[in-house]
């Protein structure tokens, strides 16, 4: 199986040449691929599947497409992240004596900061605040109102 | 209250209607679930589904006809529909944008249809 015959090889060249090129657009790849003998079906199925690429940029211009490469943001590792923050010797440590009360019970070493609603469901949380805002809390589903019962 | 494209779609679907040609309007957008995720999302397109279809499609004489329509004249087409220009196009249809009913009144004169 040869990239000519093959979309998804195909556009991995044509990935290739864009990287290579710097910017390239939708008539030069064009031609280069009617110089080279493949198939025009091959050719739009890898441009179609260039299109689903995040690491490649399109914008259409002059009636044309431009294609250059993008580098991706890299995702944050929030789990990494934090076993480094518990490895990390901070004084509110768990064993530290001044986070038990008198009786041995453990208290919360920061009782300013209200983390609790970070873990409710959207809805949950909006409902949340509007306690804590003394509101009264009015659902809001995108389909309320549109069913009426038969 | 309709969208800017929705003004012209009326009006260009009012005009290929008056024109007696055959033509349909196409859903190949993305439904929206509210059960998808904890927030909502979309659904995913059929397999064989593509991106940057017209929005309408006429066949007048046999031949292929797709209509993008645009909310004005100056409106660029996206590179999907770009796309689907081409392949339209190398498989001997033709392909219209359209932002305006002057626009789709020199659509149907250059397709020997007299709109009056």
């Amino acid at each position: 199986m040869s990239w000519k015959t093959n979309h998804i090889l195909l556009a991995e060249q044509l990935v290739k040449r864009i990287s290579e090129d710097g910017e390239s657009t939708f008539d030069k790849l064009e031609a280069r691929a009617l110089q080279l003998g493949v198939s025009m079906n091959i050719f739009d199925q890898a441009i179609a599947l260039i299109h689903k690429m995040k690491s490649v940029k399109r914008v259409s211009k002059l009636g044309t497409v431009k294609y250059s490469i993008q580098e991706l943001k890299k995702k944050v590792q929030l789990v990494k992240t934090y076993i480094s923050l518990a490895e990390y010797e901070a004084p509110a440590r768990i064993d530290s004596p001044w986070c038990f009360d008198e009786s041995g019970r453990l208290i919360d070493p920061f009782p300013e900061i209200d983390v609790s609603y970070i873990f409710l469901k959207p809805e949950a949380l909006e409902k949340y605040k509007a306690e804590l805002k003394g509101r009264t809390f009015i659902p809001k589903s995108r389909y309320a109102n549109t069913r009426t019962s038969s | 209250m309709p969208t800017p494209e929705q003004v012209v779609k009326n009006k260009v679907c009012k005009l290929l209607t008056e024109a007696g040609i055959f033509f349909f309007q196409v859903n190949n957008g993305a439904v929206y679930d509210k059960n998808i995720g904890t927030t909502g999302g979309y659904r995913s397109l059929s397999k064989w589904a593509i991106a940057g279809v017209s929005d309408l499609i006429a066949i007048v004489n046999g031949q292929f006809i797709g209509i993008e329509l645009k909310k004005n004249e100056k409106a660029k087409a996206s590179p999907d529909q770009i796309l689907f220009a081409k392949r339209v196009e190398r498989n001997k249809g033709q392909y219209y944008l359209i932002g305006s009913e002057e626009q789709a009144k020199a659509m149907l004169i250059k397709l020997g249809i007299n709109s009056t």
